[in-house]
């Protein structure tokens, strides 16, 4: 790990610390020190460096030193040198700041043994879970798998309809879609949408309205899916 | 007309370029000669030997600028007392030394021509007179020529004078720019804001969200390719995703208002800043508390047409940063770019929402 930052280094330690499977071997403020010695040792599977660095760039260190190192990522402030960078078979390139997820997620695009555990794990058998709701001071509150209208996505939140209340927690909709696919009544109709099917009230068109008054879109790439199940669901006369 | 003292150099470097300068003053000085001789010649029913008026004329036109380029100079320059009694005495001297150049012309027309035809050389009163009479007439047409000249000089200052306040507001206006532009120098801005994340993110997980959202809406502001007239719609989304997460993340997630679009528009092109104006409208003029009826902003795709509507409660407090102005601009880049092609309307529904509805070629 190559920064002229020390923040830097200290950001990328910390992330380095949340994968058990990830070993920090050295960290380097000076690329000339770190020229000298990588360029003397052994080969290793990653290089984070920095573009913009004092005495000797990124762009040439990374020229360098290249055939010591199986991957190489530059983690940089801004995108200037973005070509140069893919010239030398740079494998990827972080603009800071990046999230531990970016970060986790280019590392096992590269070395899926690495993969991470889900953050979120809770015991499947029980008919309910709790959530920090962010509206009311991040405190716990029980949801019922039961009284799931729908969960929306907002960014890195969701917020989740009940009969009674909407609960905004910190909790992503890839993270919650893991949890929810476990229960066959959940099935997603947006981007940014995953409903419960026992919930929908009404289907207008390319609409659905659910049980609480909420409308939801459905989007271009989850109508077969949800066509599919509704036809499945229909009652038709055999009259003609 | 130009001060013949300043132009004096060129008169060295070449006739051509002095009959340019003073070509006004040439066709003045012909106009006039013209007029006066061939108003003398009706009232005596005859023309003087041209020798005549080549003499006088250059005695009077010589005197015309000796009055408005140094005389009067010389005598404006003092006190506004001590003109009192330079005028009258540079004007009599004047009129002395006219009267003398006069009769001395008129001697030596008279000893090396034989225009007099015998007649015998004198001086009568009725010369005497006329030869004041032109002289003060001459010194007065030369004073007018002199005001109007000092006019134009006045007018040539004060034009210079705005021009270097405009000079300095540009330079100023430069160097704020400079200034500004080494505060957002992307080096500089994303290394301390990927400090403040650093140090965020553990103990004010919250802040560094923001600080992620800001980070990308300035990425986005500053790699900006300037003039480029189509952007991914794609890069516009995230911008939105950034504002709203921004803005929800400082409302604590308590406004309501729905994004709605499908993946596979953002490989749209479309011109910038359209999306992104008609949000930041909705959060500058919207009510978004309420949670039965979210603001909702709409991307969609029908018949070869792109459709962004965007629909919200109106605040019952008005914002008193206009709404016309942005809309008018998008009307305007629109007609520009798509012509008839695009069609763009906006209005108050039901008394209480605002509803925008905008369509464009897709691709």
């Amino acid at each position: 790990m190559i920064d002229d930052e020390g923040h830097a280094i200290e950001g990328i330690k910390s992330y380095i610390g949340y994968l058990p499977n990830l070993e920090l071997v050295a960290t380097y403020t000076d690329s000339l020190e770190a020229l000298k010695e990588i360029g003397s040792g052994e080969n290793v599977d990653i290089v984070f460096m920095d573009v913009d660095m004092p005495r000797i760039s990124g762009i040439e260190l990374a020229t360098a030193i290249r055939h010591k190192t199986d991957k190489l990522i530059f983690t940089t402030a801004h995108s200037k040198y973005a070509f140069e960078a893919f010239e030398i078979n740079a494998n990827a390139y972080l603009l800071k700041p990046y999230t531990f997820a970016l970060f986790a997620e280019t590392i096992t695009r590269f070395f899926p043994a690495t993969a991470i555990l889900p953050p979120v794990s809770i015991k499947r058998e029980e008919d309910y879970f709790f959530v920090r709701n962010k509206s009311e001071g991040n405190n716990l509150v029980k949801i019922r798998y039961a009284e799931i209208i729908a969960v929306e996505s907002m960014q890195n939140y969701i917020r989740i309809y009940t009969p009674s209340t909407a609960v905004v927690t910190y909790i992503s909709i890839s993270e919650i879609k893991v949890i929810l696919q476990e229960y066959p009544d959940f099935m997603q109709v947006h981007r940014s949408f995953i409903i419960s099917r026992d919930q929908i009230d009404k289907i207008e068109g390319n609409t659905l309205k659910m049980s609480n008054g909420l409308v939801i879109n459905i989007g271009n790439s989850y109508k077969d899916a949800v066509n599919a199940y509704i036809s499945k669901k229909t009652i038709k006369t055999s009259r003609v | 007309m130009l001060n013949l003292k300043h132009s004096l150099p060129k008169l060295k470097n070449s006739v051509v370029s002095v009959l340019d300068t003073y070509k006004y003053h040439f066709i003045s000085w012909a106009v006039f000669m013209v007029y006066e001789s061939v108003s003398a010649s009706f009232m005596s029913n005859s023309f003087a030997p041209l020798i005549n008026y080549v003499v006088f004329y250059t005695l009077n036109i010589s005197f015309f600028y000796i009055h408005a380029n140094f005389v009067l100079d010389l005598v404006l320059q003092g006190s506004r007392k001590s003109r009192l009694w330079k005028i009258p005495l540079a004007i009599l001297i004047e009129v002395a030394i006219y009267t003398l150049v006069m009769l001395l012309l008129r001697l030596i027309l008279f000893k090396f021509t034989d225009l007099a035809a015998g007649k015998p050389f004198e001086i009568t009163s009725f010369i005497l007179a006329g030869a004041i009479f032109r002289c003060i007439y001459f010194i007065g047409f030369s004073t007018g020529y002199y005001f109007i000249l000092q006019l134009t000089v006045e007018k040539k200052k004060t034009l210079l004078l705005e021009r270097q306040r405009m000079d300095n507001q540009i330079q100023l206006a430069k160097s704020e720019n400079a200034y500004l532009k080494a505060q957002i120098n992307p080096h500089f801005l994303f290394n301390t804001l990927d400090f403040i994340y650093q140090h965020a993110r553990e103990k004010s997980p919250v802040a560094a969200e923001t600080i992620l959202s800001l980070s990308g809406m300035m990425r986005h502001a500053v790699g900006q390719v300037k003039g480029e007239e189509f952007a991914a719609l794609g890069e516009e989304i995230d911008q939105v995703e950034n504002l709203i997460n921004l803005h929800q993340l400082r409302k604590n997630h308590e406004m309501h208002l729905r994004f709605w679009y499908d993946e596979d528009i953002r490989s749209a092109r479309i011109i910038p800043l359209i999306l992104l104006t008609l949000v930041e409208n909705i959060f500058k003029h919207g009510n978004l508390h309420l949670e039965s009826d979210p603001a909702q902003i709409s991307i969609t795709i029908d018949n070869d047409y792109i459709s962004i509507e965007t629909y919200n409660l109106i605040s019952e407090y008005p914002n008193p940063n206009g709404l016309g102005s942005g809309m008018a601009n998008i009307s305007k880049r629109l007609s520009y770019t798509y012509g008839a092609n695009s069609t763009f309307t906006y209005g108050i529904d039901q008394e209480k929402y605002f509803k925008v509805k905008l369509a464009i070629p897709y691709n």
